[in-house]
């Protein structure tokens, strides 16, 4: 038996490029070099503390190349062993990713069974170390806090978060999938997670914006709530928005005399959700009016899902989460058959026909 | 007593001999003759043991140990001695002003030769006695432990009865007392700290675990045999326990690093589980690591004519814990595991032999070797005994045979 304050729970793990090695936190490598640093949250539950402080948690770190061996090394600065099966995040620099793939550094943590499926995974393009040592205002476990932040992806269509964590990644690699982990990025005491890194299987190629990731959502049908913006037809300089609640979305791929293209049809259904401008002029119980801020809205969508295309299929010419060719292998089997080898370079030239139907259902406003 | 047992004055003095014998069995089972709370003792948790001369050059540094020190009749000022104290504050008031129970510590300390005579001079600097029972470490700064030999630094703490075996030791090549000043984020005490890193050996095998304490020290020091002491070290504020100090009867002979650590624990059978790291065999460059979770280890002693060698042949069974070859490998591939298995037993060969050989130039024998040969080959250890560090244990061989089995590999196709 081993009481709760007897054991280090490890709360969130950052994997950084080793630029700096220091001598007392490391050992000496038979194999390998001072390759990665790799830190670890570790959650405070002793009581009557010698620091006046109230943290939650404190960090340790090491350099090296193995994560196994850095990990059991770090026993050396530790007092009580160190206990896996809570952690909540992983968060891994980009400066890493540039040099090796994304499986490489997760192998230890899909191959070890005290880890769970469940743990997110983040990318920044800073230091995640200095992402783990941040102490969130709310005063929770910073692990948890930045666990947490995913789970609000389902009314922020500004992060892809739905099957990110460790074990759909792992579904991935073992797919060839191609694969988008949230992006969290931190400038002195702000933490954020919006938009997504982007793996050719597991390559890190870039980083799709916030815009492009709602692109990528409405595209996929992924979101279940959204908020559109658009200029007020009837009071240019203020904006109406949407608020989505319901979304039919179909994304059909067709082939024709050898063409392939796929078309996505989508209807939207939602509320007036606000208006900055004058209510008198825009009038919301005018059912003509509100026919002109449906089309309105649904070209913005359009306008969006187009972006978002533009941005995998010409800048980064990566078929996000593969989902265009799971959709061609499983309605069109002989054509992806055909294809299926020349995929990575016949999706860029694969045209999207967008076509979008808005509903507008409660306005939220009285006479 | 039958006559007064029969009167009524009889019956009288009956009760008042009892009451008498009550009050006098109570004086002598109250248990209360000594009592002293927790709070009003103050328990020295860790120790350090400094050259004198070490520590800040400063002026109130230099002030501070003018204070701390004593007109000595005997003897030089030749070590610093600090303790760390533990600090018990009891919760107090109520409502706004009121104060939560805390624990913390402080260290106090003293400068002059003997170390029991600086315990009692250092009474002066505190309002409540020492208590030694729950010591926990002994840290030596190498230049304490270079000026005198450990002898004299830990003969105290092995006469006197307050202390325990248990006490662990630890050496550093910078300041001990900065060790003792150290506050561990996790909020423990420093001491506790300490010695609880030391019971993490199993799982690490950078840490030297099988002699960690006063008891293995005092036993070997008897038996004329190799101390070895974890190594601890402190830059900022990171503290951390890897690598091993040789002692040779009492006098320090210097630091092994922690791969020679790692390769003394296979030669000693002592670790539990280590990661052994080997280098891809098809994608240099990338490493792999295997997961050490169960061993036999047999290490034996060979005499042929004059020549004396060793043979240790190892079993190993484990799991591969990570490949950061990703998913380019294909680790179900029964030849690919069995290469593997291959690579790490001559990693393993390499680690001993690097360790083995790093004992052999400094001339000292980790204690396992002449064991051997005095329990096995009892005639040649009496013919070699006598100049067995110097000219003979540098010169044996070992033939290190390791097999490796790899039981489970963590992935699927």
């Amino acid at each position: 038996m081993r009481e709760l304050q007897d054991r280090n729970f490890v709360l969130a793990v950052a994997i950084d490029k080793a630029d700096e090695v220091k001598e007392v936190e490391t050992f000496f490598q038979p194999n390998g070099t001072k390759r990665y640093r790799v830190s670890l949250q570790i959650l405070k539950l002793a009581s009557g503390g010698e620091q006046k402080e109230e943290t939650k948690t404190f960090i340790k770190s090491n350099t090296g190349e193995s994560i196994f061996e850095m990990v059991r090394d770090m026993l050396g600065q530790n007092s009580k062993s160190l206990w896996f099966e809570h952690i909540q995040v992983i968060v891994i620099s980009d400066a890493v990713l540039k040099d090796v793939g994304l499986s490489e550094i997760l192998d230890f943590f899909k191959r070890d069974a005290e880890m769970r499926s469940r743990i997110k995974i983040y990318v920044t393009s800073g230091k995640a170390q200095s992402i783990i040592e941040f102490n969130p205002p709310s005063k929770e476990p910073g692990g948890v806090y930045l666990a947490n932040i995913i789970r609000l992806h389902l009314k922020n269509v500004h992060v892809a978060g739905s099957r990110t964590d460790l074990g759909y990644t792992i579904q991935y690699f073992d797919n060839k999938s191609n694969i988008l982990l949230p992006r969290i990025e931190m400038a002195d005491k702000v933490v954020k997670l919006s938009g997504s890194a982007v793996f050719k299987k597991d390559k890190f190629i870039g980083y799709a914006d916030e815009y492009a990731v709602a692109g990528l959502k409405f595209m996929l049908g992924t979101e279940k709530s959204a908020v559109v913006t658009i200029d007020s037809p009837k009071t240019p300089g203020y904006q109406v928005v949407f608020e989505l609640f319901r979304h039919d979305t179909k994304l059909t791929p067709h082939v024709e005399n050898g063409v392939i293209y796929y078309t996505d049809d989508i209807t939207m259904y939602g509320n007036i959700g606000e208006l900055q401008g004058d209510t008198s002029l825009n009038d919301t119980l005018d059912p003509e009016y509100l026919r002109i801020l449906e089309v309105a809205f649904a070209e913005e969508i359009k306008r969006t899902i187009y972006y978002a295309d533009k941005v995998f299929k010409k800048d980064m010419k990566v078929d996000p989460v593969s989902r265009f060719a799971t959709k061609l292998k499983s309605h069109e089997p002989n054509t992806w058959e055909q294809v299926k080898d020349q995929w990575d370079e016949l999706y860029p030239t694969i045209p999207l026909y967008v076509s979008v139907n808005v509903s507008i259902r409660n306005i939220g406003n009285h006479k | 007593m039958v006559f007064l047992g029969n009167s009524a004055i009889g019956k009288r003095s009956k009760v008042c001999l009892g009451g008498i014998l009550i009050i006098t069995i109570s004086l002598f089972i109250s248990g209360c003759w000594d009592q002293k709370e927790l709070q009003e003792r103050l328990f020295v948790l860790a120790v350090a043991i400094d050259k004198a001369d070490e520590g800040g050059d400063s002026k109130e540094e230099k002030d501070k140990k003018s204070i701390e020190n004593f007109v000595q009749p005997n003897g030089k000022k030749l070590y610093h001695l600090s303790y760390q104290i533990l600090q018990l504050t009891p919760a107090s008031g109520s409502g706004e002003g009121s104060r939560k129970a805390s624990i913390s510590t402080y260290v106090i300390s003293g400068t002059g030769e003997s170390m029991f005579e600086m315990l009692r001079d250092m009474l002066g600097q505190v309002s409540k006695g020492f208590w030694f029972e729950h010591i926990q470490a002994i840290v030596i700064s190498e230049g304490a432990a270079k000026q005198g030999g450990l002898q004299p630094l830990i003969d105290l703490f092995h006469r006197d009865t307050e202390m325990r075996w248990l006490i662990k030791l630890l050496i550093t090549s910078g300041e001990a007392k900065k060790i003792l000043e150290f506050k561990p984020p996790s909020g423990e005490p420093g001491g506790m700290f300490l010695a609880r890193s030391l019971r993490l050996y199993k799982k690490n095998p950078h840490v030297p675990g099988w002699i960690p304490g006063l008891e293995e020290a005092t036993q070997a020091t008897d038996n004329k045999k190799t101390v070895q002491i974890s190594r601890v070290e402190l830059v900022e504020n990171i503290v951390k326990i890897g690598g091993t100090a040789l002692f040779k009867e009492g006098k320090f002979v210097g630091y092994i690093d922690e791969y020679a650590t790692k390769g003394t624990a296979f030669f000693s059978a002592s670790e539990k589980s280590a990661i052994i790291t080997i280098e891809c065999p098809d994608h240099p460059g990338k490493i792999l690591a295997f997961e050490l979770l169960r061993h036999e280890t047999k290490l034996t002693a060979h005499v042929s004519g004059e020549d004396i060698y060793y043979t240790l042949d190892i079993g190993m069974k484990g799991n591969l814990g990570e490949s950061q070859c990703g998913i380019q490998h294909d680790a179900m591939d029964d030849a690919m595991v069995q290469k593997i298995e291959l690579l790490v037993a001559e990693e393993v060969k390499r680690n001993i032999l690097y360790a083995f050989h790093i004992y052999q130039g400094l001339q000292v024998d980790p204690g396992d070797f002449a064991a051997k040969l005095r329990a096995h080959q009892p005639l040649a250890w009496e013919r070699v005994k006598e100049h067995w560090d110097e000219a003979i244990f540098p010169n044996v061989s070992l033939l290190p045979s390791v097999n490796v089995t790899i039981e489970n590999i963590g992935s699927h196709n």
